[in-house]
């Protein structure tokens, strides 16, 4: 197994200046370093306003970074990126999925020019070769090629999870980074977008990053953990590691939360 | 003896296409003194029921029902300001979107204060009544666990996180010390760390103080955790009900099969990175329900009956609907 992203001392500092009678707030995070292999699976946890969200923007270049760099499969990107040329080539590598995936599409547009969008500003294929890779990608997201002439009103949650997960996969990323992708999911979708997003990488070999608040999924299909707190990385390690044998006591807190809800039987 | 008994409760909404049936025969009763569970995922109705409790509903939609009561009283043939009284005094809802239900134009504590009821305030004069408005707002507070009561009483709605107005909700619906607490989705988005505190508050309330609680979620595992009795939604039909401890041990109808599967925590043997067992589809929308049994289409024991609405069956207190139930291996 190889890196396939390395993130160095990863900062960002939000500084709001101080004010007449207003005090200054800081909030920092990180330095950060992270590696994450080819086909792993990382999972961050942690408290809300603890920069889990603001992590994974900076990690796909949406937020810009005060200070750190990013490589990804040798080739080397500033975090506090300015050139044209290495943004295009940071959007092919890596992509995201947001948390709620119906609001992140444009309601008067079919989905295959959402789909088009991607292809179009980052590639320079022409429109039918544009328009068979998206079929393609909608079969292997498991839905029609007829969905490409659909509104997003008229896909079911499920489907809409599909075709943001479709646009995530379109340019053959590397990494894929996801906001709380299950959060707002009913439980029968979500186990099927938890099968769908495991396939997928078994078959496109994709390092997958999420933010999840539910543990029983990230220690399901989570590799490796990282638990946040104020914009640090307190703790990281294997899934089974962290869970069984927690060290810092925020990880100890979600843990045996978590363990509390739990039921002690099994069940058959 | 149950609290809130209701029976064949149906719910019909008028449109341009005909009527649509958006609830169809829902039963659910909550006895005194216990936790029960309404899961569902969303658009079968869940938060239709808490509306159709409160009485929140629009007047064209037509609400029937065989029986709806509150303590033996009938709910339906209320007067408006009798209705109002139950609901001010004896049952709180929490709502869903704190954001949205609370007024943007008062701060916390003034909307707080407003909601305690005149008897529970002593004093002789205006300001020591205030002052214990205050006091009690505060230890309202502090008991579902916010702690910088300064800052967040003065505070309006949108000034706070969601985290803080979901407890917030749940201070205010607890602050009339009512009977039953209808809690619409309480949990949803929030860190474990918080969820198993508000679990904890709901479960500490249900014993020493025996509130009843209905706790409307699709979170099996916080209602697995606390709840005594479930009753399972689907399209607006009432699926199964009876003991948590049944359901969970020997589940009758292959949706809450599939429910109770989908949630890898409950299984210890699940290898890691192992399929999850599904259900096909999804939810239908309430223009295109199927006829007969709702779940129909996507159920993997579906037979030709399956197009007739199942009647309700019973063994012991643990009733279900389904013409091709999990105990009988007859396919």
């Amino acid at each position: 197994m190889t890196d396939v992203m390395q993130v160095k001392q990863l900062t960002f500092l939000h500084n709001e200046n101080k004010r007449w009678l207003k005090r200054p707030e800081v909030f920092k995070l990180g330095p950060i370093d992270l590696t994450v292999k080819r086909g792993e699976t990382v999972a961050i946890i942690g408290e809300n306003r603890s920069g889990k969200s603001l992590l994974a923007k900076l990690l796909v270049g949406a937020v810009r970074a005060d200070e750190g760099e990013i490589d990804i499969n040798e080739h080397k990107y500033l975090a506090k990126y300015k050139s044209k040329d290495n943004q295009r080539k940071r959007t092919h590598d890596i992509r995201m999925i947001l948390q709620h995936s119906s609001d992140t599409m444009n309601p008067s547009v079919p989905v295959g020019r959402i789909l088009d969008e991607p292809l179009r500003l980052n590639t320079l294929l022409e429109s039918s070769e544009r328009k068979k890779i998206i079929e393609d990608t909608l079969v292997k997201v498991g839905l029609l090629r007829e969905h490409f002439y659909f509104y997003r009103n008229m896909l079911s949650d499920g489907q809409q999870q599909r075709i943001a997960l479709a646009r995530a996969i379109m340019l053959k990323p590397k990494v894929l980074v996801a906001d709380e992708p299950f959060a707002a999911l009913d439980p029968s979708i979500r186990s099927q977008t938890v099968n769908l997003i495991l396939e997928l990488q078994q078959e496109l070999g994709l390092a997958f990053i999420f933010i999840s608040h539910n543990l029983g999924i990230v220690r399901h299909i989570a590799d490796k953990v990282i638990v946040m707190e104020r914009g640090q990385i307190v703790e990281e390690g294997k899934t089974e590691t962290i869970f069984r044998w927690p060290q810092h006591t925020r990880t100890k807190k979600l843990v045996t939360a978590y363990h509390s809800l739990v039921p002690q039987q099994t069940i058959r | 003896m149950p609290m809130l008994d209701i029976k064949n409760l149906t719910l019909e909404m008028h449109s341009s296409e005909g009527t649509i049936k958006a609830l169809d025969k829902v039963n659910l009763t909550v006895s005194s003194g216990e936790i029960r569970a309404l899961v569902g995922e969303s658009g079968s109705g869940k938060s239709l029921i808490v509306s159709a409790i409160c009485g929140a509903l629009p007047s064209e939609w037509s609400l029937t029902a065989d029986r709806m009561s509150w303590n033996g009283e009938n709910l339906l043939g209320m007067s408006s300001q009798q209705r109002r009284e139950v609901m001010r005094r004896e049952i709180a809802v929490v709502f869903q979107n704190p954001q949205t239900s609370l007024d943007p134009s008062a701060t916390l504590g003034e909307q707080l204060e407003e909601s305690i009821p005149s008897e529970f305030v002593q004093g002789r004069w205006f300001w020591q009544r205030a002052q214990q408005r205050r006091k009690i707002a505060i230890s309202t507070v502090h008991k579902v666990g916010i702690k910088h009561h300064k800052h967040y009483l003065s505070a309006y709605p949108h000034q706070i996180p969601s985290d803080i107005g979901q407890k917030f909700m749940i201070a205010m619906a607890l602050v009339s010390q009512p009977k039953l607490l209808i809690a619409d989705d309480p949990t949803r988005g929030m860190e474990p760390t918080t969820k198993t505190q508000i679990l904890k508050l709901f479960t500490r309330l249900n014993q020493t103080r025996s509130l009843s609680i209905l706790f409307v979620s699709h979170d099996l595992l916080a209602i697995a955790s606390m709840s005594h009795t479930m009753t399972v939604l689907y399209a607006g039909q009432t699926v199964e009900s009876g003991k948590m401890k049944h359901i969970k041990k020997r589940p009758l109808h292959p949706y809450t099969k599939a429910l109770l599967d989908s949630a890898p925590s409950f299984r210890k043997d699940l290898p890691p990175k192992s399929h999850l067992p599904t259900i096909a589809g999804s939810i239908p929308t309430l223009q295109h329900l199927p006829i007969g049994c709702r779940l129909g289409p996507r159920c993997p024991r579906a037979q030709r009956a399956c197009v007739q609405t199942p009647a309700v069956r019973r063994i012991h207190d643990h009733s279900y609907s389904c013409h091709y139930p999990l105990h009988m291996e007859k396919l």
